[in-house]
């Protein structure tokens, strides 16, 4: 049954995903930092205001929570609106999306989120295994 | 200062000695079949906007070219100054001579292929390379060339290698000339400026393999200064990016994605090369290979 994005549950199936998946354990080996995926206000019918926080340490996930994104510690901060969201995890490059500025970093170093490249695309990879409802 | 024994062994003096090795004059290449093969991309793919493609390419490297040409000087200065080596001086100098031969063979393409002065060429540039390729460059080697104390200047120099040998010549002018090499080779177009930019990355992977050399013995002797390394890409990645992002036209002559990916390839590789970064710096071994086996 498909699991509403940015949910409760659906922070933890990303969680499931990303322990789950060898290509995350490699690509994520050198990332040791949570990370918030933040769904902003668009005023669209739809997801709005929700982030999806994930401590990503050393090629696994050791937490996925669905949160407010007021109470966002990570020191990544990742945000776009849930049409952005819905079309990287339908497959449009995430850093690309990020490169052209529609997904933006609010929080955290480019340099640092750039070297590890590989591993943000296997991190969405992984979100892509879940069978996700968008409302 | 003498040039000993021990420095004509060096890593910096072989890279000297390949530069003599290898120097080629931009005069020599035959751009006779480039004026009419542009008359051609002119004509023929006009909707595609494919010469205006490479107009602002070659527009972005005359400009480049001419920025590291005129801001190399502070840093040989910087690096006599702090009497880091005379096998340094040798290749800087050598550089300065190969950054001016790059910026004559776009003068010379603007003059005799694109039929055009080079005064205008500076406003095609946008606010995000006009930054990263001359403003900023040019300030930060405008310090360097003003600082009188050790300790600063050494921070400076470091900043100055960064941004030039590190930002513009591995990120932005290495993705520029794979992407416009691989885009010409595939139409098998303007031979002229395929063998101008494979001699010019040539170069230029000498330069590049400095970089790293030099921003590696630094950052190993003084560990204070990786920071240093490090916010200079942080502060110039955005102009970088978006420099790139300058060529997203509806029909690319270089796909767009993968001239991205380049970049921070690059970016990547360079770090990993200097010890920052866990990445593999294969590819990019493999290119300054190229540039320094005789």
């Amino acid at each position: 049954m498909p699991i509403t994005a940015f949910s409760p549950a659906w922070a933890i199936a990303f969680r499931d995903a990303v322990n789950a998946d060898a290509a995350y354990r490699d690509a994520g080996a050198g990332w040791t930092n949570a990370v918030a995926l933040v769904v902003v206000e668009s005023g669209k019918p739809g997801i709005n205001g929700v982030a999806v926080e994930v401590d990503l340490q050393a090629g696994s996930c050791l937490a996925a929570a669905a949160i407010a994104p007021d109470i966002v510690r990570a020191p990544f901060v990742l945000s776009a609106d849930a049409h952005t969201w819905k079309e990287i995890l339908d497959g449009a490059d995430p850093i690309m999306a990020i490169v052209r500025g529609r997904v933006k970093l609010t929080q955290g170093a480019l340099g640092t989120l750039m070297l590890h490249a590989r591993g943000a695309k296997a991190l969405v990879a992984c979100a892509r295994t879940i069978d996700t409802h968008w409302p | 200062m003498p040039l000993t024994r021990a420095q004509t062994q060096s890593k910096y003096f072989q890279l000297y000695t390949n530069s003599k090795r290898l120097a080629w004059d931009p005069a020599a290449i035959d751009l006779t079949r480039d004026a009419a093969d542009w008359e051609i991309i002119r004509r023929d793919f006009a909707d595609q906007e494919f010469a205006k493609q490479l107009h602002q390419l070659c527009a972005f490297f005359h400009a480049g070219e001419e920025s590291v040409t005129s801001t190399l000087a502070p840093l040989l200065g910087a690096v006599a100054r702090l009497k880091l080596g005379v096998d340094i001086e040798c290749f800087l100098t050598s550089q300065i001579y190969e950054e001016a031969k790059h910026f004559e063979f776009f003068t010379r393409y603007f003059h005799e292929v694109l039929g055009e002065e080079t005064s205008a060429l500076l406003a095609e540039l946008t606010a995000a390379p006009q930054a990263v390729l001359i403003d900023d460059l040019e300030i930060t080697t405008d310090r360097v060339r003003a600082e009188t104390d050790p300790a600063r200047l050494r921070e400076a120099l470091v900043e100055g290698v960064t941004h030039y040998m590190g930002v513009v010549e591995s990120m932005l002018a290495r993705t520029g000339y794979v992407g416009a090499s691989d885009a010409l080779a595939a139409r098998n177009w303007l031979p002229g400026l395929q063998e101008g930019f494979r001699l010019i990355r040539r170069d230029e992977g000498r330069h590049v393999s400095f970089g790293i050399h030099f921003l590696r013995e630094m950052t190993s002797a003084h560990p204070e200064l990786i920071p240093v390394v490090q916010n200079t890409f942080e502060r110039h990645l955005p102009n970088v990016l978006a420099t790139v992002q300058a060529f997203d036209y509806p029909h690319p002559i270089v796909d767009l994605g993968k001239l991205t990916q380049y970049a921070l390839d690059a970016y990547q590789q360079f770090m990993g090369a200097i010890g920052l970064a866990d990445a593999d710096d294969s590819a990019l071994r493999d290119e300054i290979g190229e540039g320094s086996v005789p």
